[in-house]
């Protein structure tokens, strides 16, 4: 599914270059529930921007579903995170002024989807994270656990084949935290690739599999299937 | 994304910041609205001072004689010679004087013009009823008389002149015809005068020279040919250039519409300006809303959004603005002009063309100012933009 290899990144902010990551390989198989943990400033947020193809490596190669995606244009890069990739974001960056239903189908639009299709896809996904009763609803009248679950719906609408959670329940009660995290255990049950950035080692220990990273290597990977 | 998602995107975002994107069009309704009404009512004027110009006859060239010394004019015979000239179709030779007439105890002080049967076809006058002179008329001295329309109100006040015994300096004539009316145009009333036979008006002012002459060119081609031909015929005989005098109207309506057509560029350019400005506002805006839209960028192009989808979205944007604010404005300029030319003698001409310029210019404006901000938001770095507050 995720296969990466010699991955490095250096970031030259100010004239003064920052090592982020320094060679990390990685092989993540379908179906797998990974975290990765590590302290701020770890590498961990740069592994996963890289991942979420966001960002392009320095030097290394990155496989995901079977393609070399560290040799496309940005445009090809904005197709594969349409396409492949689901984001959950801890600040859940979902759109002010649209409702959770145009929320959750903005990505459709990007792809192209007709609006009875789209809609349809939308609400089904809305009603899978337990949200059929919210689907006008603005962000601001939606709780944080709510806010999250339309977050995990937009993941989910495009049918990715791998979701990035980046601190799920970083903004969240404990409560909440709990119910995202059932959430996303479920969705991990029903066969999707999910993977999980946290510092939390409570939160990293619901996975599947451990992936610890510290200064820009991986230190530790513990549950694998291929450990 | 096709044309028609952006558009709803777009109007999505103008919509959810109402009065800003009302404050941002105001701009260009203020730009487009200037340039409508103002481009119109120049126009209108170009229209009304062409029609005047037009309308004193076709293909018309005036020859006034001053005189020179004691040869102060020209002769009836000498005036019809200038008939058999080569692109001429028509000469009217006109005898006149300022005359007293009377009907009844009505009398009116007016032009006399004596002239000859060609003199409406000449100068562009239609008759209203009854008949104008005849040639019988000139060679037998009829006393008999065609009115304007002014004259016909002041001494007839709505009765039938036809056929009625006027006065002209004591001296009786019989009415045959009446003028249709014609309005003002740039020598004044054209619908105040007296038209006898030009024999009975020699009598009459106990003066035989002939003062104007009007001619008709054959085509607008010939004339210049005319014009030249009848200059050097003066010059010949007045021996002197400031003896007469030839207006063609053709150089008349060119210099008139080459003035007026130039003021109207000019109100045009200064509306212009605040059309420019119009759209200066709407880049000030865009570009703050993307920055204001930073984060709100970084999600969209998280979720897959290329480029081109992001682009599109604020081109769309600042296009919808301008193009709204310039239809809005077009229908104010459509309002004043209409009520303008209601309400004041001032006319209007709202052309398809001002439209058309108006509702392209300001989308094009719209285009304009937005590629630049669209181009900046298309190009941002996603992972920035995701962190940006």
């Amino acid at each position: 599914m995720i296969r990466v290899e010699g991955l490095t990144k250096v970031y030259r902010m100010d004239g003064v270059t920052v090592e982020a990551l320094r060679g990390v390989d990685l092989t993540v198989a379908p179906r797998e529930f990974v975290a990765v943990i590590g302290p701020s400033g770890s590498g961990k947020s740069t592994l996963m921007n890289i991942i979420g193809c966001l960002d392009v490596p320095t030097t290394g190669k990155y496989w995901l579903n079977g393609r070399e995606v560290s040799l496309l244009s940005d445009n090809q890069l904005a197709e594969v995170r349409n396409r492949q990739i689901g984001f959950v974001f801890q600040s859940f960056n979902l759109l002010p002024r649209l409702s959770a239903l145009e929320n959750v189908e903005r990505p459709l639009i990007y792809r192209g989807v007709g609006r009875k299709e789209r809609l349809q896809r939308a609400r089904a996904a809305l009603e899978r994270v337990g949200l059929e009763g919210r689907m006008l609803h603005k962000p601001t009248q939606l709780s944080g656990g709510q806010q999250q679950r339309v977050a995990i719906a937009r993941a989910l609408v495009g049918d990715p084949v791998l979701i990035l959670a980046d601190e799920p329940t970083g903004s969240l009660d404990s409560a909440s935290g709990r119910e995202v995290m059932s959430l996303l255990k479920e969705l991990h049950a029903q066969g999707r690739t999910i993977m999980l950035i946290t510092h939390d080692p409570e939160v990293a220990r619901q996975a599947q599999r451990q992936v610890r990273i510290h200064d820009g290597r991986l230190v530790g990977d513990e549950g694998g299937k291929a450990s | 994304m096709n044309l028609l998602q952006a558009m709803r995107l777009a109007l999505g975002a103008i919509w959810s910041n109402k009065l800003r994107s009302f404050l941002t069009m105001l701009g260009v309704i203020i730009g487009v609205f200037a340039v409508v009404a103002l481009v119109s009512l120049g126009q209108g004027a170009t229209s009304r001072v062409t029609e005047q110009v037009q309308g004193m006859g076709s293909n018309l060239i005036t020859l006034n004689i001053r005189g020179r010394g004691p040869l102060s004019s020209l002769t009836y015979d000498e005036a019809m010679d200038l008939a058999a000239r080569s692109g001429v179709r028509a000469v009217a030779p006109v005898v006149n004087g300022q005359v007293t007439v009377k009907y009844g105890n009505q009398s009116a002080s007016t032009t006399l013009e004596g002239t000859t049967p060609d003199y409406p076809s000449v100068r562009s006058y239609n008759i209203e009823w009854g008949r104008f002179l005849a040639p019988v008329d000139i060679q037998n001295r009829q006393k008999v008389a065609v009115l304007g329309a002014d004259v016909v109100e002041t001494l007839f006040a709505g009765t039938n002149p036809l056929g009625r015994e006027i006065r002209i300096d004591g001296t009786a004539f019989t009415v045959v015809g009446v003028l249709e009316k014609k309005g003002t145009s740039m020598g004044g009333s054209n619908d105040d005068k007296v038209i006898i036979p030009v024999s009975t008006a020699q009598r009459l002012l106990r003066d035989a020279g002939v003062r104007t002459v009007y001619i008709q060119a054959e085509s607008p081609e010939a004339v210049n040919q005319v014009v030249a031909g009848l200059e050097a015929v003066m010059q010949r005989r007045f021996r002197d250039e400031d003896a007469y005098r030839v207006f063609n109207q053709a150089e008349i309506l060119d210099t008139v519409s080459q003035v007026t057509g130039t003021l109207t560029l000019m109100l045009g350019g200064i509306a212009g300006i605040s059309l420019l400005v119009g759209g200066i506002g709407i880049m000030n805006i865009m570009l703050v809303s993307v920055t204001e839209r930073t984060r709100e960028i970084g999600i969209t192009k998280a979720l897959g959004a290329k480029k081109r989808d992001i682009l599109w979205q604020f081109l769309v944007e600042s296009a919808v603005i301008s193009s709204l604010g310039g239809l809005v404005g077009l229908l104010l300029g459509y309002g004043l002009v209409r009520t303008i030319s209601k309400f004041t003698g001032l006319t209007a001409v709202f052309s398809p063309q001002v439209v058309a310029v108006a509702v392209l210019f300001s989308l094009f404006v719209g285009v304009f100012f937005g590629i630049y901000p669209a181009n900046k938001a298309a190009n941002l770095n996603p992972i920035e933009a995701l962190r940006a507050e």
